[in-house]
């Protein structure tokens, strides 16, 4: 019995110590990185964000949604539109953004939750493309190519937030929001909402015959997916200060699709793993050659066709890496 | 006004015909192997680009046609040889790897031939207009139609009237049945994606020939394409022409009543189709 206690105890202190040197590497980074790391990491933990709405989907063999991309766009240009065109007051643009995400989600999902796989990564894609056309095309409303710009700074409590001249605060306030939309994201998947949401993914008809309404099910899971995705898309925005086409074009899909296959869909922490890698992929190999989506697309060709479960899914099943999530107290 | 509104329906017939072309193949491609070949619009972009170097370095349309065509055929026979062997069957596999294909071809594509846009010039013998109600016309736009016509009976013959094509249909009503009775489905399977790659290519050469060749217009390719498709029914030869004339009518009238919002228009369609009949006008249950 004491010996028990002991070994849980022994665990929580290793859990506690791992988390303290995480959490204390995570929060001491913007004094010991340089200036373009810290940008860097701000961009992985929105970015993240983004692709932690596409595996809230696709876990499990659920649904590609390549329209999260759009969501992040729809929320970019609501506040954009708002702050910049309109200069409608700080806090609404910022919860127009996230209501205009769902909405979209809300009317997309009518028609695309009821279709199977393919065609649901067909009508997502498309969707993509729709939106990624209207925001080149309607310029009246939306500039065109040259997109918003000067989308004002955040200031918070009489401080301000802004991303160019106050990057350690922006740093934190990313920081905090991609903690808190990681810690919802698991919340909600460990829920019974959550775990019925998996079973949907794996055998939908056997849930329904237990009663359970899986169109509802599906479609609320993608309008829940659409406002990370947008809270994704302010913090991308507003930390690029701008928002236009390119934000949302073609590439960004196919570096979301990267990134989650990359770090491996199933893993809660895949997302996390895949964006930095292949962000750090394409920062190394810029300099080099200018086509370097040349190689990033190789990559992602070799890991659909070798290694589909991504790095987390390589990593899980090694035996280091096993031992190491015991010597850190997690079983 | 009565004769602007008929050109207006003329360009959207024009352009349904250039559609009609690129959704064929896709479509050929969807009804027999299952897999939405995303990596389509690149494909015709790739047939454009080739075409237009062959173009300057012969100058005969007919030689740079064929070697656009046969050139996208070719990688379409790497592709479907090389790649798909390995997922064979997986849907999302399959579909995730022509994602993979669009990235690698689109950078590539911009690496050989840069990014400013570029056009095929018209061959010699349809390089005039004719008049139609007073007004000149090109008559390059009026051959496109005779091309769809030509390529759609070309197609359906092939399906229907052929031993090849008996074969194709075996292979797509029951693939397990046919391959026991001795039919070589995985070479039918080659035979097809060739093909289909071959009327990307082809469409892509006729696309240069009248508009012009651009990085990011696959995109927009591949996306009419697959509005055409589920507008006319994944498969059906005969919803692909249906599908065609209606997102190229609607475009072209959107364009010169409602300028900004014509690209939005072009999709309206196909909400209600997924909304009311989701296995398209034409498609099977």
């Amino acid at each position: 019995m004491a010996t028990a206690n002991d070994t849980n105890i022994n665990k929580n202190t290793r859990r506690l110590i791992f988390y303290l040197v995480v959490g204390l590497l995570i929060a001491s980074l913007p004094y010991w990185i340089s200036r373009f790391g810290l940008a860097l990491s701000t961009q992985i933990m929105y970015l993240s964000i983004l692709v932690m709405s596409f595996t809230f989907m696709a876990s499990h063999g659920g649904l590609l949604s390549l329209a999260q991309v759009s969501f992040f766009g729809i929320a970019g240009y609501t506040l954009g539109i708002l702050s910049v065109k309109a200069v409608v007051p700080f806090p609404y643009p910022y919860f127009l953004g996230i209501l205009m995400a769902a909405a979209g989600a809300a009317i997309l999902g009518l028609i695309a939750i009821r279709v199977k796989a393919i065609p649901f990564l067909m009508m997502t894609l498309a969707f993509g493309e729709i939106t990624y056309g209207t925001a080149r095309h309607w310029s009246s409303l939306t500039n065109g190519d040259n997109g918003i710009n000067d989308i004002p700074d955040l200031v918070l409590f009489g401080a301000s937030f802004s991303a160019a001249k106050e990057p350690i605060r922006f740093y934190y306030l990313v920081l905090v929001i991609f903690i808190f939309s990681f810690w919802l994201l698991n919340r909600i998947n460990s829920s019974p909402f959550g775990l019925a949401h998996q079973a949907t993914k794996q055998s939908a008809s056997r849930l329904e015959a237990l009663g359970y309404p899986v169109f509802a099910i599906k479609y609320f899971a993608f309008i829940i997916s659409a406002v990370f995705a947008g809270v994704a898309g302010l913090l991308g925005s507003t930390f690029e200060g701008t928002i236009n086409p390119d934000s949302i074009w073609f590439g960004t899909i196919m570096f979301m699709m990267i990134a989650a296959i990359l770090g491996g869909v199933n893993s809660p922490i895949g997302p996390i793993v895949g964006v930095t890698v292949a962000i750090c992929l394409e920062r190394f190999i810029e300099p080099m050659t200018e086509h370097y989506r040349i190689v990033t697309g190789a990559v992602f060709l070799f890991s659909i066709l070798l290694a589909r479960q991504g790095i987390m899914g390589f990593l899980e099943s090694t035996q280091f890496y096993r031992r190491a999530l015991r010597a850190c107290g997690f079983d | 006004m009565l004769s602007y509104n008929f050109f207006i329906f003329l360009n959207g017939i024009t352009d349904a015909a250039r559609l009609f072309i690129v959704a064929i193949g896709l479509t050929l491609i969807f009804s027999l192997m299952r897999i939405v070949n995303l990596a389509h619009g690149v494909l015709y972009l790739a047939g454009g680009y080739i075409a237009l170097s062959v173009m300057q370095f012969t100058g005969s349309y007919l030689l740079a046609l064929a070697a656009g065509s046969l050139g996208v055929a070719i990688i379409g026979f790497l592709i479907e040889r090389g790649l798909f062997i390995w997922v064979r069957g997986q849907d999302l596999p399959e579909t995730l790897l022509t994602l993979a294909l669009i990235v690698i071809f689109q950078d590539t594509l911009l690496a050989v031939w840069g990014g400013y846009p570029k056009s095929i010039p018209k061959p010699p013998l349809l390089d005039f207009s004719i008049d139609i109600l007073g007004l000149p016309y090109p008559v390059m736009r009026l051959f496109t139609i005779v091309l769809a016509i030509v390529i759609g009976f070309g197609i359906w013959f092939l399906i229907e009237k052929t031993n090849i094509g008996a074969a194709i249909r075996a292979g797509v009503d029951d693939r397990e049945t046919a391959s026991a009775l001795g039919l070589n489905i995985p070479f039918i399977f080659t035979l097809v994606f060739c093909i289909g790659t071959f009327l990307a290519g082809f469409a892509g050469v006729i696309g240069a020939t009248l508009t012009s060749l651009a990085p990011g217009l696959d995109s927009q390719a591949l996306l009419f394409a697959l509005v055409v498709i589920i507008v006319g029914g994944l498969g059906s030869l005969v919803g692909s022409a249906i599908g065609a004339v209606i997102v190229g009518l609607i475009l072209n009238f959107g364009r010169s009543y409602v300028p900004e919002f014509a690209f939005l228009l072009t999709f309206l369609p196909m909400l209600l189709i997924i909304a009311f009949r989701p296995q398209g006008l034409f498609g099977k249950k």
